[in-house]
């Protein structure tokens, strides 16, 4: 990648696979920012992970095209896009008859570094994933669980510092304990390789847990693309609306207050509100453009309350 | 078993020109089977077809097929090199295409979303995930190539078939014994050391 862009733009992508009579993506055009998370969202079969198989050419569209970076990645070379490119899938596909290291040194070989740069970038990676390198860079994947497999998945992906990380459900196979770990790292990841990353999902919480953006899909086509707040503040549909159960999500925020969502007073905020209103009146100031809320309680201010606060609050 | 005991310097060349005749086979068979296997795994349409022509030599038995050789090749070692090269076929074809078919499509496309070359994919990733399924059909091959080269001793090939057609027909079971023993011996050894190293193989790949 020439300039530091990792933009994704999608132009009327359509894709039909062989001997199918109906679109899997249908006429998809979105523009993923730079930087962004932005998780592709949807149940199983709505083409959210063949759109993002288009990014790096394992799927090829019928018409239309796939920008990355603005070059249209139709016409670059399909293995030198992919070893730029990091891609983690649900069933992780370790190299059985490799060992740690060499998994998550596949790509940084292809690209022919030499190798100690090669170990040393292995043991750093192990230890983002909170992987042991003196105790894991020698095992073999049939020696790992479920959620370890994973954490080298996530690893090999990123070793050659993709600008950009697909993820297709990469923790849809491990249980529920281990996904939310793996969900923290992620985000700490995410915020320090400062990656793209394009990530698809089926899990509604997993969604409002790790996006920026989130890309609502049905059969083939986008219904909504907005932030987390505007999926659940103003659902483009009926099927948003019960997809992310948004009435739900907005009676639970009522009976939740803000004392019990707020952080200790810090910094400037740009609007205020009483420590004993509720998560939807909060909401609400959010949806009118507020970022920071003061919060105050008997005419001081005792802490403050961003959206970030509201989401980690549906979770608790 | 006298006579064994008393022929062994014999016996012991003749299993070393056993040995040769089933190398010198396997050797050209896998030389035309790898390729063709690979092709046929690439292109479903080709496996059928050829599947159903080196079933089809599988089929001959093997004392015809050499007499079809002598044809061509006169009598002696490439005649029979040629029948257990082309009786080889089917079971190896066959081992290519099945132990590529049995890799996880996870490794194949992991391996393709990683960045890796056709080749790269090929010799890096397949190829070694490949090994286990494939290494069970060398063996099945090298077990029926070591009792198909005993045909040698009929067209002057050497082999430990020697013994046996001349035990046969001067009516001494003792040397035809001599022959067969070895041969059988030379197959349960060769079954044994392919399927340890099929084991070690497998070990390697599993996950």
């Amino acid at each position: 990648m020439q300039q530091p862009n990792s933009s994704v733009r999608f132009d009327a992508v359509t894709v039909r696979y062989p001997g199918t009579d109906r679109n899997a993506v249908d006429g998809v055009t979105l523009e993923i920012p730079h930087g962004s998370f932005t998780v592709l969202l949807g149940p199983s079969g709505c083409g959210k992970s063949t759109l993002l198989r288009t990014v790096n050419r394992l799927v090829v569209p019928v018409s239309g095209s796939v920008y990355v970076g603005g070059s249209d990645v139709a016409s670059l070379d399909p293995v030198a896009l992919r070893r730029r490119i990091g891609y983690v899938i649900q069933a992780v596909g370790l190299f059985p008859h490799f060992t740690v290291a060499q998994n998550i040194g596949v790509v940084p070989s292809l690209l022919r570094w030499n190798a100690e740069r090669t170990a040393a970038r292995v043991d750093e990676l192990l230890a983002l994933v909170n992987l042991d390198p003196d105790r894991y860079r020698a095992r073999y994947p049939r020696e790992l669980s479920g959620g370890e497999a994973q954490r080298v998945g996530v690893a090999r992906a990123i070793a050659a510092e993709p600008e950009l990380l697909l993820m297709d459900e990469p923790f849809g196979a491990v249980d529920a304990i281990v996904r939310s770990s793996l969900q923290d790292e992620i985000s700490a990841i995410a915020r320090r390789v400062r990656a793209t990353i394009l990530f698809v999902t089926h899990d509604v919480d997993e969604a409002l847990r790790l996006a920026d953006r989130i890309v609502v899909m049905r059969a083939g086509r986008v219904e909504q693309y907005g932030t987390p707040l505007d999926l659940l503040a103003r659902p483009a549909s009926p099927y948003v609306a019960d997809l992310l159960q948004t009435r739900d999500v907005v009676r639970r925020l009522g009976l939740l207050r803000v004392r019990d969502a707020m952080r200790p007073p810090a910094g400037d905020s740009d609007g205020s509100i009483a420590a004993d209103a509720s998560l939807r009146d909060a909401l609400n100031q959010f949806l009118s453009g507020a970022q920071r809320l003061g919060v105050r309680e008997a005419q001081t201010q005792t802490g403050i309350l961003e959206f970030d606060d509201v989401r980690r609050a549906l979770r608790a | 078993m006298s006579y064994l005991w008393t022929h062994l310097p014999l016996i012991a060349q003749l299993t070393g020109e056993h040995v040769r005749l089933v190398l010198c086979g396997l050797a050209i068979a896998l030389a035309a089977a790898l390729p063709l296997g690979v092709a046929a795994a690439r292109k479903p349409a080709l496996e059928t077809p050829m599947l159903a022509a080196a079933g089809a030599v599988y089929t001959i038995p093997s004392l015809a097929l050499l007499a079809l050789a002598v044809q061509y090749a006169g009598l002696g070692f490439w005649s029979v090199v040629a029948v257990l090269a082309a009786y080889a076929q089917f079971v190896l074809i066959r081992a290519v295409t099945t132990a590529l078919a049995s890799i996880p499509a996870r490794h194949a496309e992991a391996a393709e979303g990683l960045g890796m070359t056709a080749a790269q994919r090929f010799f890096r990733v397949e190829v070694p995930l490949a090994m286990p399924v494939f290494l069970g059909g060398l063996r099945v091959a090298t077990v029926a190539l070591i009792a198909i080269a005993t045909l040698g001793g009929y067209v002057g090939a050497g082999g430990l078939g020697t013994e046996i057609f001349y035990g046969l027909s001067r009516q001494y079971p003792e040397q035809t014994l001599a022959g067969s023993i070895p041969a059988a011996l030379l197959a349960i050894a060769a079954d044994a050391a392919f399927r340890f190293w099929e084991r070690g193989v497998r070990l390697r790949v599993t996950e």
